[in-house]
């Protein structure tokens, strides 16, 4: 437009010119900054958890995949509210299946009922203290911290607050993912309960119902975990 | 395709927010921040070597020992699963067979082999060795299925006087060898495959 003016209209005044280029100029900084900001804002550079490999952000993609080792960089993850709907049925579900029965055993005319606790403490008293307390760590201790921690930190998200020990809660939350055996132990009642089904007979108790929801439930919170929605979501909250 | 150390960008292994390399600190979530796991390579070889120093006297000593006033009997994890394959139980077998045998060899395999590879600088398949790191890191945890099946058996027969079982050392061996590993599988870092010759 300048160089139109320029070329052209020889006969406008020489200020003008210089107001209007001032002008252009300006406006048109104004407007490379507007569209800079707008696209630095939209394509973020995003960087391979896997690789190391520093690549483009798309928004509109659901999902993106790492071009040189094929990492899901970003992965569609459910909403807040499906991770504190899990946590509170968890928490629910949680002290039945510590303290109900999960599996009575019958040999001859005397019934033994088995609660997960008493069973923990029966391993207790056997002479390895340390290998129980590790069963007691990732059975009991870890599910029940993914819990109760998964539901003080996205309770206030949900509410758009900001939690206040978010640090530490993300934290612990973080480190406890590897530890959460749940499912394993649900495995281990079945290899047993096969194991022992030829000499006695096994009842099932009510507590094993609650305890495979427990663990399913426990399963797709860590599923679901996701650091980068639990950030955005701090962020978003006042 | 550029790594992170050619712009001087950490990933922040928390909230996976990128920052210059000159913070010390992740700007959200607080977390120190390292552009790579620090000393991972000299850190997992330690934590597998040991995991394979106690996976001697977890085969070796007996897991379980089962007394009964008929007879004293003494079982490795090898019997405990030879007792399901003799008795018909064959999936069951096959179970704890992979979870007490065939998962962590295989887990400290995959760990010395890409330890071995990081260390050659090698280029070949470096997608496939991730995906491998991947499995291990999923199924790494399923060879607590043992000492759960110990933790439980110990409860359920609780009839004194008729039978007794009790834990033997293997177990606390085992459990070692298995948290040993784990520990192994978190602190390696698969970005080391990509890593140039002089980046290191």
């Amino acid at each position: 437009m300048i160089i139109l003016l320029n070329n052209i209209n020889l006969n406008v005044p020489n200020y003008f010119l210089v107001e209007c280029k001032n002008v252009y100029l300006c406006v048109s900084d104004y407007l490379i900054l507007v569209f800079t900001g707008i696209i630095y804002f939209m394509n973020e550079i995003l960087c391979c958890q896997s690789c190391g490999l520093m690549m483009q952000d798309d928004v509109n993609a659901h999902r993106i995949k790492c071009p040189r080792c094929y990492t899901s960089v970003r992965k569609k993850s459910f909403p807040i509210e499906h991770d504190l709907g899990l946590s509170i049925a968890g928490l629910i579900v949680f002290f039945p299946a510590m303290t109900l029965p999960i599996i009575s055993f019958k040999l001859g005319e005397s019934v033994q009922h088995d609660t997960m606790l008493s069973a923990l403490s029966y391993f207790y008293e056997d002479g390895y203290p340390l290998l129980s307390l590790l069963v007691f760590f990732t059975s009991v201790l870890a599910p029940f911290l993914q819990i109760i921690i998964s539901l003080f930190m996205l309770t206030p998200l949900y509410e758009k607050r900001k939690p206040r020990f978010m640090k530490t809660y993300f934290k612990v939350l973080y480190h406890l993912q590897e530890w959460i055996m749940l499912d394993v132990y649900v495995i281990a009642i079945l290899v047993s309960v096969i194991k022992l089904t030829a000499t006695s007979d096994v009842l099932y108790g009510s507590g094993l119902i609650m305890f495979v929801l427990l663990s399913s439930f426990s399963f797709l919170l860590s599923r679901s975990f996701s650091p980068q929605k639990i950030w955005r979501a701090y962020h978003n909250a006042k | 395709m550029q790594n992170d150390i050619d712009f001087k960008q950490a990933l922040c292994q928390h909230c996976y927010h990128l920052s210059p390399v000159s913070l010390d600190e992740c700007p959200v979530c607080e977390e120190v921040l390292h552009q790579r796991k620090p000393n991972s390579y000299i850190r997992t070889l330690a934590l597998s070597l040991s995991a394979l120093f106690f996976f001697i006297p977890a085969n070796i000593y007996p897991i379980m020992k089962t007394v009964s006033f008929i007879d004293y009997q003494n079982s490795t994890i090898m019997d405990g699963i030879f007792y399901f394959f003799e008795h018909g139980e064959f999936f069951v077998g096959t179970v704890i067979f992979m979870a007490s045998v065939f998962v962590p060899v295989l887990k400290l395999v995959i760990l010395f082999y890409l330890l071995l590879s990081v260390r050659n600088h090698s280029t070949w398949r470096r997608v496939q060795k991730k995906n491998l790191y991947k499995m291990i890191h999923v199924i790494g945890k399923w060879s607590m299925l043992d000492i759960f099946v110990i933790g439980l058996m110990i409860t359920l027969v609780q009839f004194g006087e008729l039978a007794e079982v009790t834990t033997g050392f293997a177990a606390l061996s085992f459990a070692t060898m298995v948290v040993l590993t784990i520990f192994a599988t978190e602190s390696f870092d698969t970005r080391l495959l990509w890593d140039k010759k002089e980046d290191v």
